[in-house]
């Protein structure tokens, strides 16, 4: 593994902003931090990145402890910061000479570093130009290719899309993936779950300080029953019971003794039935039809990430920031 | 008013008084410049200021005694007695005497013979009075003194003719002599360059301060962070630009003194050389201690400015500390400014040694370092 997150533990007075958190990311794969504001998800990179101390827990990068302020393990890792961490009076090619010398990288090596990290972004024809005066796509893209001068294993972005128009953003994804396919591992924080659909292999989503869940994008449909389930609209007009609601038929406390089927409810004259697996549904209209009751339309739910990661943390608003 | 004006009004006042920062400068600044100008220019009913005097008495004449005693016990002047001419002007080069005044050998009776001249007191003897150049109220207060007590100090020798004197004109005269870089007096322009460089570096280093915490808020201390750099590195980097800077200001200040005002420094080049970079690294150190204090940047603006503002005033940047009353003289010592405006003149139109200057960038050093340290201790990453 990469990187290895175990039992990490931040407080700032009483609050506990990171409570136990552990994961971790493969080399060539892309792992989304997820969370609602306050969850821990900031003080958590903010640690794996080597700018917070944790309270206690282990940042492993490639087996070995992530400490102090000079550790040589932070060359192995670039962090794509959320604020454009960029000097605007300065050339693009004046902010990347800084940011490279911070890591040491002799004046040829600098020189290609950048070339290659510029041309990576499309920003090789401006880079002789002032940032201020690049759009905000631009901007985040050499946010990010500031972060890739010194070949870091492990890539950190923080919300690295935000403010950005499609066409940047579309450019930044390509751009991801094809670190990803070069061997890079990269830890993807956002509120936007799409883009985590998209880019990520794992999911790990956090609140209160906690990993609540951490899993692959089908794994985590199956811990929504929404992804499991099943609706069908009955044909109450030739039904055998014509007011299949009304009280429960028998057929229907059949049905939720089926193999495979957690719940079943009719509402309305339309049945909802819960399946341990989402290939049981024929054999749950077969049910249907062998005990006489038609049925006019069926559908199967998917959930996506985004009422995934609702069901999970919940619909309150959170408003403080960790 | 109406409703809207009402709360558009209340608003303003809110936004103002949250900012206390602000309201510190607001209202404390003027009236501390207020006091200061008060106390410096003088305020009602104050007494006649003290001057440092020293005396020489190279006549030894009963006469000349009783005027040494008359000095040294005058309450304004409190004259102590010095054995040489070189002594008393060593004294007043080093700003340990504003004023010192030297009795010529034979000046009783050179005085006696002028008195009993029929004809004119053109060989009148004479007193030279060294001053520091930059002390012209306190020289004019201790001419009067020494008018004061040199007729009646020759009168027991001068018998009838003392009388005479009332009419005829003294029987003596003062010289007076300038103690400055080649006895050329003092250099106003000198002296500005060393005040306003040492206010506009700071203000600069504010600058600076308020850039570091921009740095801060637009998160690139995160990344700079995020490498492996530590946080000395990045304050002694900074202590470094700055200083840079300061030095780059005060080499440009000079030269362009000296091409459109004659300024040259007088003194040893090597002394103005360490107290410039001793200075630049205080300025420099200053403003990065300002920097940890300040959460945002229009608060640490009107912080910094604050401080540089008193700093520059106390420093007798703005005219020379001879003009404050002599409590704040003494009390502006521990202002390391104060060092550093008069280590420059010191060495520039002052014309003194290097020797002179090693006390200066002592103390300068000294606050460069507690600054830069205190400023080490205090510096975060991230808000």
């Amino acid at each position: 593994m990469l990187l290895e997150v175990s039992e990490l533990r931040k407080r700032y007075g009483k609050l506990t902003a990171v409570d136990g958190v552990g994961f971790g990311v493969a080399a060539g794969t892309c792992t989304g931090l997820l969370g609602p504001n306050g969850a821990g998800k900031t003080t958590t990179v903010s640690m794996i990145a080597g700018l917070l101390a944790p309270d206690a827990g282990r940042v492993l990068i490639d087996g070995q402890l992530l400490g102090g302020e000079t550790s040589p393990l932070k060359r192995r890792v670039g962090l794509v910061p959320q604020d454009l961490a960029l000097y605007e009076e300065l050339t693009a090619r004046e902010n990347l000479t800084f940011f490279g010398s911070l890591y040491r990288l002799e004046r040829d090596a600098l020189a290609r570093a950048m070339d290659e990290a510029l041309a990576f972004v499309g920003l090789l024809d401006r880079a002789g130009d002032r940032v201020k005066t690049y759009s905000g796509g631009m901007k985040r893209r050499l946010n990010l290719a500031a972060a890739l001068l010194h070949d870091p294993d492990l890539l950190i972005l923080d919300e690295p899309t935000v403010g950005v128009d499609p066409q940047s953003r579309s450019a930044i994804f390509d751009n991801l993936e094809a670190l990803r396919a070069r061997g890079k591992g990269i830890l993807y924080t956002t509120h936007y779950m799409e883009e985590a659909e998209r880019l990520c292999q794992r999911i790990v989503i956090v609140d209160h300080g906690k990993v609540i869940a951490d899993d692959d994008l089908r794994g985590l449909e199956r811990r929504l029953p929404e992804s499991r389930r099943l609706t069908v609209d009955l044909d109450v007009v030739l039904a055998r019971d014509p007011a299949p609601d009304a009280a429960a038929p028998a057929w229907l406390a059949e049905l939720a003794r089926e193999p495979g089927v957690e719940a079943a409810a009719v509402a309305a004259g339309r049945l909802t039935v819960d399946l341990a697996e989402l290939s049981r549904a024929p054999a749950v209209l077969a049910f249907l039809s062998a005990h006489g009751q038609p049925f006019t339309h069926f559908a199967t739910e998917r959930a996506d990430l985004e009422s995934i990661f609702l069901a999970l943390t919940g619909r309150t608003l959170r408003d403080q920031a960790a | 008013m109406t409703r809207l004006t009402r709360a558009l009004v209340r608003k303003d006042l809110r936004l103002f008084l949250t900012d206390r920062r602000a309201v510190i400068v607001s209202f404390a600044l003027p009236a501390l410049l207020a006091l200061f100008f008060g106390a410096t220019l003088g305020g009602g009913g104050q007494k006649p200021p003290k001057v440092a005097t020293a005396v020489v008495d190279l006549d030894g004449s009963a006469a000349s005694k009783r005027l040494v005693a008359a000095l040294a016990a005058d309450p304004v002047l409190g004259a102590t007695v010095v054995a040489t001419a070189d002594e008393a002007r060593d004294l007043v080069r080093h700003e340990r005497a504003e004023v010192a005044f030297v009795i010529p050998a034979g000046f009783a009776g050179d005085a006696a013979a002028a008195a009993a001249s029929a004809e004119d007191h053109s060989a009148r003897p004479a007193v030279t009075v060294l001053s520091d150049p930059t002390r012209g109220l306190s020289t004019s207060v201790a001419r009067g003194e020494l008018e004061r007590a040199v007729m009646p100090a020759l009168a027991p020798d001068l018998g009838a003719e003392a009388t005479r004197c009332a009419t005829r004109g003294l029987p003596y005269e003062t010289t007076m002599s300038s103690v400055g870089s080649g006895d050329s007096g003092f250099d106003y322009g000198a002296h500005a360059l060393a005040g306003m460089g040492i206010q506009f570096i700071l203000i600069g280093a504010i600058d600076s301060a308020v850039g570091l915490i921009t740095d801060r808020q637009r998160g690139l201390l995160k990344r700079i962070h995020a490498a492996p750099v530590a946080r000395r590195t990045l304050i002694l980097s900074r202590l470094l630009s700055g200083a840079l800077i300061a030095l780059a200001v005060l080499a440009f200040l000079y030269l362009f003194g000296h091409f459109t005002m004659g300024v040259t420094i007088a003194g040893s080049a090597l002394g103005f050389g360490l107290v410039a970079v001793s200075f630049s690294l205080v300025a420099s150190s200053v403003g990065l201690l300002v920097a940890t204090f300040g959460k945002t940047p229009q608060a640490t603006r009107g912080f910094g400015i604050f401080i540089v503002l008193i700093a520059t005033m106390l420093s007798g940047a703005w005219f020379p500390t001879a003009f404050f009353p002599g409590w704040l003289q003494d009390a502006t010592k521990l202002v390391p400014t104060r060092w550093a405006v008069d280590g420059l003149d010191a060495m520039s139109w002052r014309g003194l040694g290097l020797a002179d200057a090693l006390l200066p960038v002592g103390v300068l050093l000294l606050t460069a370092l507690i600054c830069t340290t205190w400023a080490t201790w205090r510096f975060r990453w991230d808000d």
